[in-house]
């Protein structure tokens, strides 16, 4: 026999002719056909297989070696989420957010209950032992201890030493300042997400990977001053509630907005709804005279009344069987100056009938009036109009009744007056130089003119001398309404505003203060209208602010030092 | 002393002499290595797999045990399986056949629904896929008949072979489990190719596959999307496919290192479908194509000792066997190259599974039971 190497085929040997008929070899000869045969088949599918998985290999060299990852879609970790700061106009810390440790546990993990207990118990001494023992002894896998420890605590609790005892980054939103601009901040939610005030209108910015702090127009001074005055008015007036505006009339920026009753956004889950409320911008009111400045200007867009024509104010007026009344009844016939100076609604009204009821709707609807206030704020809510505008509406609304806005909406039309008519969006962001301001002309600037000085004469010489303040040219408007209960207008539930607004030379700031049910008090005579009230916070904050804000005060020079150079104005 | 270790008296030693060593060898390797990569595919799964983080972090090698545990009673059925003489094993084969087509026809009744498909059924403890122990048994039952036929021309075997193979891809379509069908085709395929049937009868073979692969297409929605989605990714990285890619990409030639892989928690079935890419990320291009190379030597040692047996059943048998175990690691790691459509292939040996993993090792068993050395098996008519 041949020697075969094991691979080696074996070869079929050339049969002779004589062994043809044995069969046992013909068998033998066919096993060896098939075996053989089999074996060419099976190496032609060991080629097919190695040429494959030659394939395999090179396309695993490509991807592993030739893809480097972009991007490592890894685990989702959990992520901490860095939130922006909020300063005020000159960078004074309003909110933040402060890096804190959560105290969490697995009890699987805990050798000894009470001593992990007392362990922990001696280091924050303020939990309670048979709380932290029963969590301890839980059969979960992850209980929480407590939430935001302080460096010293968390060090504290790190010294234990105990396997079981984890801890979480949670930033946490702090608001340094606590009560000051509780409203416009806002807060945010347990996973810093905004849910009132700046922290939601900005969420987006202030979560804004590398974002800059957001830089409000409040500024902190003048929004303390407002705070204390309204704190101390509230008290003094006995009132519900409150607020108040300083803006700048030029650029629509808010200095101070308050609200009072206020609260602690530092503990924000503790106050009330009505402690929550923006009055400033949410509330709607009846604000009566402090409107009669804008059917001043609708008189003079409109020209309906002469120069020096007087209107019979003495006589009784009656509008669709309703009777028009003064507060201050006069005698004789008022001119225009005087119809503001006096706050006759009788002549504020004859002159709005006069102008017609589509002149005045357009009017207010420049002055922003018919629409919420465009501030960033979700807090802003829409004014309540009169669905039908009949000859009584357009009475009553020339000395703001039968219309409902916030104080906000008319602060910043009243400041459109005092800007030479040009309105300008109120904004909580500082302006930055080079920014528009969104403005757009409402009245003429001869109307501005005309109103300005009409508002000057109310302090110098009408119902708002409280509110004058010497050497800052105030101009002001007060407004006493009375409430609408339950259909009925109340005698002595009164809602007080006044608007104030100085230099009149150069008018650059609007204070607008607000008194909701307001009472008499010891020495207002049994009054408890704007005069006595909201006029004399108003002239407080103008006093406060107006020396921070670097209006120049004019000192009426005596006679001595006319005329010296470089003396003071 | 040669007369010594022919006596049957130390059936160990003379298993131990018969067998072969170096099939054994790799085949206890690729244990060892399916064991390592679980520990690395365990903490990911459980991460996947199980419903609340507390879980995964008290047991993150939940898998890693269990695998073990399968790993040990694979080792010890094929090694039981070996130690049968060749008819005995036949029978064994043949009987596994029997069983998995009677577990087949009662599935619809008696399966587990697992992902829209009833492929698994419950027997004490263990979740069985019968299917994975039909392919060993149709494979030996394929070689069995083809040997049987060749002795009686006039016996049927062939028509017997397809009838039962249609009753099979009928109850498996049923399922449906279309991966296993194919795979299920293919081995039959290779064996009827190796058993030396006329080309031209192998061609209308592969035309009926074909049309049978095209009305699969038509009439099968959840294998049409598949290989749409395939051809035509919309959201590659999103796909289990995809994030399988990105697994491999993440490993470069020497890996991440081992515990240190972070793709892998992203990835779908990292301890069945995807160990693969998990071995990638943590040992890189190097230790894989190891890997490789060790399941390609172990498909090569077996067609070497098929291609030296004389006796027709046990070559065709043991290339089939082969052919079997090399297809199933082909279309594994096709998918995770993103060369084919996802199937539900595991990686033999490797993967985590029950079922994979006992029927594989009952495979090798019966591989090393057809090649073990007996008078006048190798080198025809040498001995």
């Amino acid at each position: 026999m041949k020697d075969l190497s094991p691979i080696a085929l074996p070869e079929l040997p050339d049969q002779p002719a004589f062994m043809a008929s044995a069969p046992t070899l013909n068998v033998l000869a066919d096993e060896v056909q098939l075996v053989r045969q089999t074996r060419v088949r099976i190496i032609m599918g060991m080629v097919v297989f190695s040429l494959f998985f030659l394939l395999l290999v090179s396309r695993l060299a490509e991807i592993s070696l030739l893809r480097a990852p972009k991007t490592l879609h890894g685990m989702p970790t959990s992520q901490v989420k860095a939130r922006a700061d909020i300063v005020d106009r000159n960078g004074a810390l309003l909110a933040t957010s402060l890096r804190t440790y959560s105290l969490s546990a697995n009890p699987k993990k805990v050798w000894n209950v009470v001593a992990s207990t007392e362990a922990i118990i001696s280091a924050l001494p303020d939990l309670d032992p048979a709380v932290v023992e029963s969590r301890l002894s839980s059969n979960k896998s992850f209980v929480w201890l407590r939430r935001n420890l302080t460096p010293k605590e968390r060090q504290a609790v790190f010294s234990l030493g105990l396997p079981e005892l984890e801890f979480a980054v949670e930033p946490k939103r702090v608001y340094p300042r606590g009560r000051l601009a509780s409203h416009i901040l806002g807060f945010t939610d347990i996973d810093q997400n905004g849910t009132a005030g700046v922290e939601r209108a900005f969420n987006a910015q202030l979560f804004e990977a590398g974002g800059a702090d957001i830089r409000l127009s409040l500024d902190m001074g003048v929004q303390f001053a407002v705070e204390d005055e309204l704190r101390a008015g509230m008290k003094k007036y006995g009132a519900d509630a409150g607020s108040g505006i300083v803006m700048n009339i030029k650029t629509g920026e808010i200095l101070a907005m308050a609200s009072m009753p206020d609260f602690n956004p530092n503990r924000f889950g503790a106050a009330l709804p009505h402690e929550r409320l923006n009055r400033a911008s949410m509330s709607l009111y009846e604000l009566g005279s402090t409107f009669k400045p804008i059917t001043m200007a609708l008189a003079h867009e409109t020209g309906v009344i002469g120069h020096e024509e007087k209107l019979a104010v003495q006589d009784k007026l009656v509008i669709q069987s309703k009777s028009i009344t003064d507060d201050h009844p006069s005698s004789v016939a008022l001119g225009a100056y005087d119809i503001l100076a006096k706050s006759s609604n009788r002549g504020a009204a004859m002159i709005a009938l006069r102008s017609g009821a589509e002149a005045q709707q357009d009017l207010l609807r420049r002055l922003g009036l018919f629409s919420r206030v465009p501030i960033e704020l979700h807090e802003s809510a829409a004014p309540l109009v009169a669905t039908k505008w009949q000859d009584i509406t357009t009475a009553t609304v020339s000395y703001g009744h039968g219309i409902s806005v916030t104080p906000l909406a008319l602060a910043s039309a009243l400041a459109t007056l005092l800007n030479g008519g040009v309105y300008v969006e109120p904004t909580i962001e500082k302006h930055r130089i080079g920014k528009a301001i969104k403005s757009q002309r409402a009245v003429s600037s001869q109307t501005s003119e005309y109103v300005t000085q009409m508002m000057r004469y109310v302090v110098t010489d009408g119902t708002g001398r409280n509110a004058a303040v010497k050497g800052y040219e105030v101009m002001g408007k007060t407004g006493t309404a009375e409430k609408l209960i339950d259909g009925a207008y109340v005698k002595n539930r009164l809602v007080t505003s006044f608007v104030s607004a100085f230099p009149y030379s150069d008018p650059q700031y609007l204070v607008f203060i607000v008194y909701d049910e307001p009472k008499a008090y010891e020495g207002s005579w049994g009054y408890a209208t704007a005069g006595w009230n909201a006029a004399l916070s108003a002239r407080a904050v103008v006093e406060r602010i107006a020396p921070r804000l670097g209006v120049r005060k004019i000192v009426e020079t005596s006679a001595l030092s006319h005329g010296v150079a470089g003396g003071v104005q | 002393m040669i007369g010594r270790s022919r006596t049957n008296r130390f059936v160990l030693l003379e298993w131990w002499r018969s067998i072969d060593r170096i099939t054994l060898g790799l085949f206890v390797a690729l244990l060892i290595f399916g064991f390592v990569l679980s520990i690395a595919a365990s903490p990911a799964a459980t991460y996947r797999l199980s419903l609340s983080y507390s879980f995964y972090e008290d047991k993150p090698f939940f898998f890693l045990k269990r695998h073990g545990i399968f790993a040990v009673m694979g080792l010890a059925s094929a090694i039981i399986v070996s130690m049968l003489p060749i008819n005995n094993a036949r029978r064994l084969g043949v009987l596994a056949l029997i069983g998995g087509i009677a577990v087949l026809a009662v599935l619809p009744e008696l399966g587990m629904s697992v992902k829209g498909s009833k492929r698994w059924i419950k027997i004490g403890p263990l979740l069985l896929q019968p299917s994975e122990f039909v392919k060993p048994g149709l494979i030996v039952f394929a070689a069995w008949m083809f040997s049987v036929r060749k002795k009686h021309p006039e016996f049927p075997g062939i028509i017997i072979l397809f009838m039962v193979f249609g009753v099979l891809i009928f109850l498996l379509i049923n399922q449906p489990d279309v991966g296993q069908s194919i795979l299920l085709t293919l081995c039959l395929a290779s064996v009827v190719f190796y058993a030396g049937l006329p080309m031209k009868l192998i061609s209308a073979l592969f035309g009926v596959s074909l049309i049978g692969g095209i009305l699969a297409f038509q009439f099968l929605s959840h294998m049409r999307d598949r290989i749409i989605s395939f051809l035509y990714p919309e959201n590659l990285a999103a796909t289990q496919t995809g994030k399988a890619l990105q697994t491999i990409a993440n490993g470069g030639l020497f890996g991440v290192g081992p515990g240190e892989g972070r793709a892998k928690y992203n990835l779908p079935d990292p301890h069945t479908d995807f160990i693969f890419a998990v071995a990638v990320e943590e040992f890189g291009f190097l230790l894989s194509v190891g890997l490789i190379v060790l399941l390609l030597a172990f498909v090569a040692r077996s067609f070497r000792n098929a291609l030296h047996l004389n006796d027709y059943f046990s070559q065709l048998a043991v290339a089939g066997l082969a052919t079997m175990i090399g297809l199933q690691t082909m279309i594994n790691l096709a998918v995770n190259l993103n060369i084919a459509p996802a199937t539900g292939m595991t990686l033999p040996f490797i993967s985590y599974g029950g079922s994979s993993m006992l029927a594989l090792s009952f495979s090798v068993g019966l591989i090393l039971a057809f090649s073990r050395k007996r008078p006048g098996a190798y080198g025809f008519g040498v001995n």
